[in-house]
């Protein structure tokens, strides 16, 4: 599988390797699913978009009006992690 | 400020309460001054109940609520009484009964809002959005949140009662850069080094496998750090399951037991279960998507067979390079005009098709500019296979297989859209589509991605292709898909290495 997709047993160790490794324990036969609960959420309220249905959205331009967020932060909060902004 | 705790809500009053004395808090709604009388309809989230100020009842609480407008907060104190004859509010559960107010406090004031609070409102989303606190105090919005709210339980409720487990998993976890754009977070105790916000708990809840879960489910937020086209979110909210020792098939009646709870509590609709499972390939065949819209039918046809001899040249070179040729009837639009046929060519030129052939279906014949290219028996065995009828439109779509059918199913959109398929009555349509490919080939990098992610496993019988054939290798993933819109994912992983 992953030779088909053009990874080293390297890439795969340092992207899945503790998955790798537990499933040298005893993995059972597994398999599942994920539902996407917003969209879900808007076709039961009989809605056009996920805004509808979730609480606090943001915009299509990844911003929360209300709260003015993405925002700022203080050179001491960078400083502290480590970052620079250039 | 000093108030009074409710005795009832404002949704709760009924003619049986006539003659009590109440507590009611709330918002003002709606305010009618007809002088000697003050009208208020009192809102919370549970309802409205109308309340009286009478000067002849209560001169005092009267003169106060000349001061009231629309959103103060306020708690009154009165008696329940029948309303008078031919003032009741049929639209209303409280609407038989109004309160006479004896005390009245204002307990804030507010504002004039920049929107009315009520259910039809026209004003941009940004205003919604940037006063959301009094947009989600409409009715509506208040609506919807309880509807979620009620669909977290029955989903709980649905997973508590099947035996799963539910299982927090890390927000702060590890960075795994296939699939979209991962947000990071700076660490401060290790410099340089990042934690990631979950796309998905993928490999947790696999581990949790490992650890003998056996079922394990979570509501959880989830996040990918891309562009907002098309309806996304940054964070969403995913339910997240795994199971051991299951196959697809389990799966697939598992996730049918929850959907018909959820038409059942939510909708009042009963499902019918099994619900229909089309293969990836059917599903593009027929409608052109992989996450088809079956609440209408516009079926494509696969016309290659039709004209397998053919001498008309695109055709011809799109069979020679193994494309598809497929082709779709509008019913009853036979009668489309020149203009309007140019608009529906130009709309799919835009979307990268190189032409859109189009014939009307009339009584002594076909009507098209191209039908100077086909032969007799194309033509009837054409009209034969897509079922048309006189006063239809047939259109044609040739080029490569899956962009071209993905276009067509853009049309069949689009035409459903036209000729009003859908409206509010419609009934839902629910579905499985499985077999996916298990690899997807990236022209641009050269390299195969897997279509859902690394630990899908194959079908066994396509094993023998994985070295020779990786395109032609179906997956055991699958998407459940509701009035065309993708809304859960999944697969049988691979277990062993």
């Amino acid at each position: 599988m992953f030779k088909t997709l053009g990874f080293t047993e390297e890439d795969a160790k340092e992207k899945f390797g503790f998955l790798m490794g537990a499933f040298q324990y005893g993995a059972p036969p597994h398999g599942g699913i994920a539902f996407g609960f917003d969209r879900l959420c808007m076709i039961f309220c009989g809605e056009k978009s996920i805004r509808e249905v979730i609480a606090f959205p943001k915009t299509a331009n990844a911003i929360s009006l209300m709260d003015d967020n993405p925002s700022l932060v203080s050179d001491e909060q960078l400083k502290e992690l480590h970052l620079r902004i250039r | 400020m000093e108030f009074k705790l409710r005795t009832h809500n404002c949704g709760e009053l009924r003619e049986s309460n006539i003659g009590e004395k109440v507590v009611l808090n709330g918002w003002t709604a709606v305010r009618r001054d007809l002088g000697g009388v003050i009208f208020i309809d009192l809102r919370d989230r549970f309802g409205i109940t109308q309340v009286v100020f009478e000067h002849t009842f209560n001169a005092d609480s009267h003169e106060q609520a000349k001061e009231l407008r629309s959103e103060f907060v306020i708690s009154i104190e009165g008696t329940v009484r029948k309303r008078p004859e031919g003032t009741e509010n049929d639209a209303l559960p409280t609407g038989k009964v109004d309160i006479m107010v004896d005390k009245l406090s204002i307990l804030n004031r507010a504002k004039t809002p920049p929107f009315p609070i009520e259910d039809e409102i026209d004003v941009h989303e940004e205003l919604r959005l940037k006063y959301r606190y009094l947009d989600l105090r409409r009715p509506s919005m208040q609506k919807n949140m309880l509807l979620r709210h009620r669909m977290y339980q029955v989903v709980r409720s649905f997973f508590d009662t099947n035996n799963f487990v539910e299982i927090e998993t890390p927000i702060l976890m590890k960075s795994t850069p296939e699939g979209a754009r991962d947000f990071l977070v700076p660490s401060r105790m290790h410099k340089g080094k990042f934690y990631a916000l979950p796309q998905s708990p993928q490999q947790y809840k696999q581990i949790l496998m490992v650890a003998g879960y056996d079922r394990y489910f979570q509501i959880v937020k989830c996040f990918r750090d891309e562009d907002l086209r098309a309806d996304r979110q940054l964070e969403f909210t995913q339910i997240d399951v795994e199971m051991s020792f299951i196959n697809q098939d389990f799966v697939f009646s598992t996730f049918e037991k929850l959907m018909k709870v959820l038409y059942k509590e939510i909708w009042g609709k009963e499902l019918e279960t099994p619900i229909p499972r089309l293969t990836f390939e059917e599903a593009m065949t027929w409608y052109g998507s992989d996450k088809p819209d079956l609440r209408f039918d516009l079926k494509m046809s696969t016309l290659n067979g039709v004209f397998a001899n053919t001498e008309f040249r695109v055709f011809k070179d799109t069979i020679e390079t193994k494309g598809i040729i497929t082709g779709l009837v509008a019913p009853g639009c036979g009668d489309y005009t020149r203009n309007q046929l140019d608009v529906l060519t130009d709309f799919i030129k835009k979307q990268g098709a190189g032409g859109l052939i189009w014939i009307r279906v009339k009584e002594d014949g076909l009507e098209s500019p191209t039908m100077k290219f086909f032969t007799d028996e194309e033509k009837v065995a054409m009209v034969e296979e897509l079922g048309a009828k006189p006063g239809d439109l047939i259109l044609i779509l040739s080029g490569k297989k899956y962009k071209t059918l993905g276009l067509m199913g853009n049309i069949r959109l689009e035409m459903s859209r036209r000729l009003n398929l859908v409206t509010e009555e419609t009934e839902p349509k629910l579905l499985w589509v499985k077999d996916f490919p298990l690899f997807e080939w990236d022209e641009e990098t050269n390299r195969y991605y897997a279509m859902h992610h690394p630990f899908t496993s194959p079908n066994m019988e396509d094993l023998a292709l994985m070295d020779t054939n990786p395109a032609e290798v179906r997956a055991q993933a699958y998407d459940l898909v509701l009035n065309g819109n993708e809304i859960a994912g999944g697969s049988i992983r691979i277990h062993d290495s």
